[in-house]
């Protein structure tokens, strides 16, 4: 028999260039979504009507019954990606059915993104809110933002006096380091690990939460925010929000390598390197790729290009912070 | 391989599968079919914009690539040919050429 339940109290905001209604507290989407100085840039103007809106939805308000249903593999799915440990469990996967798409995240939970990418159910493992939603944020979010439309990189980003400045790199290379440095040199956080592209090369801001190593985050020092949770690796910080979305300016390829600081333009940049810097490469509808490689060959034609290398992340921020003349 | 001549009278146009996008370091084509990205240096890629910008016809779009470059049409369209040739082993191009006599 069903619960009755009360309507949910929803909250409105904003990431990854997609307006949201929530039914739930996400760590780092404040519910005012204002930019400095009024209302958010495009995200309203893309709320025209109720079904511009991506309504992500938590699964516990449902019957146990409803959420197994809505969240349950489906016979007809289609594997896109699955990783496994060294013991051959599962670990990660995404599969596409007839319903859309079903993210699988061991020790983070279930999660549905709809085909269009404006309904995300979630079905979280028991445990602290930050944790789960590090996977919501981290990678079920961004997967929808390119079902609507956008493109994401494998970068963190802040900005600065003439706009946006993504960091790219491997995992470990410093993106987050980096980027809070350069928050630390008066630039405004923008987004931590992945950040979202439109066609015109606007950058969105994404959840004001990153998630530092022990060791640079005793670094940082000021720059980090509340601290949410610790997983042992690493700590996640709530930081202040930079709300407003801003042209992307400078990418810099972060290269992790010793001695000191060496900030170097690129004049022609390999196209292999910014397809590389992707961060979804599950989707690969001939509409998506194609509007994929639209954006990088604006973004190798608009912004300026830099490859960035040192072994100190205080050394290197303030190199590109007196290049992007930050504060 | 289309020996050069016939090469200047063929047409060569790119199929609805495949998208290229020009970067200053060379030119990306993508087979939508198969996912496949493949890297042309620019004079490749400089060609697939003639030939789009010309309906597919390779004579006038040799000629302004190799004036381009300061060369003779005849200089450069055996390479030219070859290098339709290895697109169109990849499905990155269709073309037509006419037949002899």
């Amino acid at each position: 028999m069903l619960r009755a339940t009360a309507e949910p109290t929803t909250t409105e905001t904003h990431a990854f260039g997609m307006p949201l209604r929530t039914t739930f507290e996400i760590a780092g989407l404040g519910a005012e979504a204002t930019a400095a100085g009024g209302e958010p840039q495009a995200d309203r103007r893309e709320t025209a009507a109720p079904s511009g809106e991506a309504a992500v939805r938590s699964a516990a308000r449902p019957t146990l019954l409803e959420i197994e249903r809505r969240l349950a593999a489906r016979p007809d799915a289609e594997p896109l990606s699955v990783r496994r440990d060294a013991d051959g469990r599962r670990v990660h996967s995404i599969e596409r059915d007839a319903d859309g798409f079903l993210l699988a995240a061991a020790g983070f939970g279930r999660f549905r993104v709809t085909a269009d990418g404006m309904r995300v159910a979630c079905d979280p493992v028991a445990g602290p809110a930050w944790r789960w939603q590090r996977y919501l944020l981290g990678q079920v979010l961004p997967f929808a933002a390119v079902l609507r439309g956008l493109e994401v990189l494998h970068a963190s980003a802040v900005v600065g006096a003439r706009g946006a400045i993504a960091l790219t790199g491997p995992s470990g290379a410093g993106k987050t380091t980096l980027a809070l440095e350069l928050v630390k040199r008066g630039a405004g956080f923008l987004a931590d690990d992945v950040v979202a592209l439109d066609s015109s090369l606007t950058a969105h801001p994404a959840a004001a939460v990153a998630s530092v190593r022990h060791d640079a985050a005793n670094a940082i020092g000021g720059a980090g925010g509340a601290v949410l949770g610790d997983d042992g690796e690493a700590l996640r910080l709530a930081l202040a929000r930079r709300a407003a979305p801003a042209p992307l300016r400078a990418l810099y390829l972060l290269r992790r390598a010793a001695g000191p600081p060496v900030v170097e333009r690129v004049d022609r940049v390999d196209p292999r390197v910014l397809l590389g810097a992707g961060f979804n490469f599950v989707l690969t509808e001939p509409e998506r790729l194609t509007r994929q490689l639209d954006v990088l060959a604006r973004l190798a034609r608009e912004v300026e290009v830099h490859t960035a290398s040192g072994s100190g992340a205080a050394e290197l921020a303030d190199r590109i912070a007196a290049q992007e003349r930050l504060a | 391989m289309i020996a050069p001549d016939r090469f200047m009278r063929s047409t060569a146009r790119v199929p609805e599968h495949v998208v290229f996008r020009s970067f200053d370091a060379e030119t990306v084509v993508l087979n939508l079919r198969t996912g496949a990205y493949h890297g042309v240096d620019p004079a490749g890629g400089r060609l697939l914009e003639l030939l789009d910008e010309n309906g597919g016809a390779v004579g006038p779009a040799v000629e302004r690539l190799a004036a381009e470059h300061g060369a003779a049409p005849a200089e450069v369209a055996a390479g030219l040919a070859e290098f339709c040739a290895e697109l169109a082993e990849r499905d990155l191009i269709e073309i037509d050429a006419p037949g002899d006599g």
